[in-house]
């Protein structure tokens, strides 16, 4: 176990660094210019002080020089400051991640509950075979969940939560009036349904197909057998064994939450981690791309590397040797 | 597919081959017992023949613009699914646009479906150095959220529709072919590839020959799943200006186009957006049968 660990921790820190240098070149190919960009937004375009700029911001040395100056300043804690609006990217990127952590658990933990109650709705039903109508219903409810578009689900409730019915406020995560606990509440309703669709669809099947696979067993049939209520084999007995990989499942969901948090801030307005790269993106605002990069890289390494540890706690007929 | 273990791959699909009236027989029944499937196919159809014919379909030009007659709700007489903000008629723009949407999901799609295939196929089987090394490309690109990735790339290779599909491409295929990989890699253990390599066949012969087609159940389902997310993905990237540029439009483009006017006129939003979410829906149920019905899951297990 600790062998695999460590193994594993290895490849990891290989994999971070091996994204960070290919993002790193990858930005460094892109046309435009992050300083010219910067300078055009405050209508100034004096070749001398561009120079200046580019030598203040190290961006006039050989490629791997600025690579490895930046890998140095990393070690140190130091992830720079952005071009474009010159605060400390740390800074930056901590709200952001705040901003859009906030958001992805709320997501999560809305998936999670959902898609348990949808999957074992959707597992009953079909073990019943009584509401041949509701079956239908339940399978396709997930399927529905996973495949509508992000964007469209958001502007969807937007128009229907915000415009037509004026219960929540459409985009953003704070009124400017009275922010506070209660208001991020509000204004996090709509985005976390709209980041939760896609895991809750997708939760929603792992668990049906799990329960329906647990109630085959034979010591379903034993409880049954006993004489034991419905109820009680189902939630005592069934649900419980079909946790298992639904638990399992949360993990990977992490990942796809934050590829969705891309177009769900865009949508609301959210000042999250998917935000602020991709104004970054577009503005080629360096710093901010690369200290994201190695934060997304690493919370997204750590997900995985959890879930795979996860699984050796949860099922100990996994083994990771060698 | 796990019981042609005992025979030769090649003998196990004379066998399939036979089974085929049978089988084709097992489709009618389960379209039978899940009519929405066929309801789906019908309105794929439908969508589909109408982007293929859309000059001939289309109503109007869908870039012409009339401004006297912007923002007119849908159901007037000239424009029956209304107009947007520089009065364009909106169905004329959802039957161009689909030829657009389309497109951007069934070609990624089935790029990330040969790259998995072929070079999963490649890595799982011949080993060694090549498959670390690429597997250590797969690590990389799979570290980073794919709609991330994407973006970066569209950036960097400047915004366009065949730029945005490039880019769902790269970020996408990996995953498949680490997929592929996976399978390959168990079959290559499996007596049928030992008893073929007695019989001298050449390394090209048992991998495309033998051992491909036990993994085309999977790729075929990988395929019909992955449509919806390539459609996704690249309406995502065309939501977020780094698609297809005007005056070109695809559904993600008029669904970004209508969002200043939420309020006002929010069919201009509504509209394209529906017709995504069901086209995406269909190839979803479509996806789902073919799932059911070629059960890659034994292999994977």
């Amino acid at each position: 176990m600790r062998t695999f660990v460590l193994r594993r921790l290895f490849i990891t820190i290989g994999v971070v660094f091996g994204t960070t240098l290919l993002v790193f070149f990858l930005t460094r190919v892109m046309p435009g210019d992050p300083i010219k960009t910067m300078l055009a937004s405050a209508q100034v375009a004096d070749p001398a002080l561009v120079e200046e700029y580019r030598h203040a911001y190290g961006l006039d040395q050989p490629l791997p020089v600025q690579y490895l100056r930046w890998l140095w300043n990393v070690m140190h804690g130091n992830l720079g400051r952005s071009i474009q609006s010159s605060q400390q990217v740390t800074a930056a990127l901590g709200r952001a991640f705040q901003a859009t952590s906030i958001l992805a658990l709320g997501g999560m933990l809305t998936a999670v509950l959902a898609g348990i109650v949808m999957g074992a709705l959707g597992a009953f039903v079909a073990v019943g075979r009584r509401h041949p109508i509701l079956a239908q219903v339940t399978g396709l409810a997930p399927l529905i969940l996973t495949t509508i578009p992000p964007f469209s689900l958001g502007l969807f409730l937007i128009i229907l939560l915000a415009v037509k019915v004026r219960l929540f406020p459409p985009v953003g995560m704070y009124s400017v009036r009275n922010p506070g606990a209660g208001d991020l509440l509000w204004h996090l309703v709509l985005p976390t349904l709209t980041m939760a669709a896609a895991s809750a669809g997708a939760t929603a099947r792992v668990a049906r197909s799990a329960l329906l696979e647990v109630l085959r067993e034979d010591y379903i049939r034993t409880a049954h057998a006993k004489g034991l209520h419905e109820r009680m084999v189902l939630f005592q007995h069934a649900l419980r064994n079909a946790l298992i990989p639904v638990v399992t499942n949360t993990g990977i969901m992490f990942g796809s939450m934050l590829s969705g948090a891309v177009l769900v801030e865009s949508v609301f307005a959210w000042p999250g981690l998917g935000k602020l790269m991709v104004d970054a993106i577009l503005r080629r605002d360096y710093p901010i791309i690369e200290g994201g990069t190695l934060l997304i890289a690493l919370i997204y390494v750590a997900a995985n590397l959890l879930v795979d540890v996860s699984y050796a706690f949860i099922d100990p007929r996994i083994r990771y040797g060698r | 597919m796990a019981g042609d273990a005992s025979v030769s791959g090649r003998a196990a699909r004379g066998v399939l081959r036979s089974e085929r009236g049978a089988s084709s027989n097992r489709v009618v029944v389960y379209l039978g017992e899940n009519p929405l499937v066929i309801v789906a196919i019908v309105f794929l159809l439908i969508v589909v023949v109408a982007a293929v014919s859309a000059p001939w379909v289309a109503p109007r030009d869908p870039a012409k613009m009339v401004p006297v007659d912007r923002l007119r709700p849908p159901g007037t007489r000239e424009y029956l699914l209304g107009t947007d903000s520089f009065g364009r008629d909106l169905l004329s723009r959802v039957i161009w646009g689909g030829r657009i949407s389309l497109l951007a999901g069934v070609v990624p799609a089935l790029a990330a479906t040969v790259i998995g295939v072929i070079i999963g196929l490649v890595s799982g089987y011949v080993g060694g150095r090549l498959d670390s090394l690429l597997m250590g490309l797969v690590d990389v690109v799979l570290a980073f959220p794919f709609m991330l990735l994407a973006i970066a790339l569209v950036a960097a290779l400047g915004p366009s529709l065949e730029n945005a599909m490039l880019a769902v491409i790269i970020s996408t295929a990996p995953a498949r072919v680490r997929l592929i990989r996976g399978v390959t890699l168990s079959l290559s253990t499996m007596p049928f590839v030992d008893a073929a390599r007695a019989l001298g066949y050449g390394p090209l012969r048992i991998l495309f020959v033998e051992i491909m087609p036990n993994v085309l159940a999977l790729a075929v389902t990988m395929f019909s799943i992955d449509i919806t997310i390539m459609i996704t993905a690249t309406a995502g990237l065309s939501f977020l200006g780094l698609g297809v540029q005007p005056p070109q439009a695809d559904w993600g483009t008029m669904i970004a186009d209508g969002k200043q006017f939420l309020s006002v006129a929010p069919h201009i939003t509504i509209i394209p957006s529906l017709v995504l979410t069901l086209v995406c829906l269909s190839f979803g149920v479509i996806g789902d049968a073919v799932q059911d019905l070629l059960n890659p899951r034994a292999l994977l297990e």
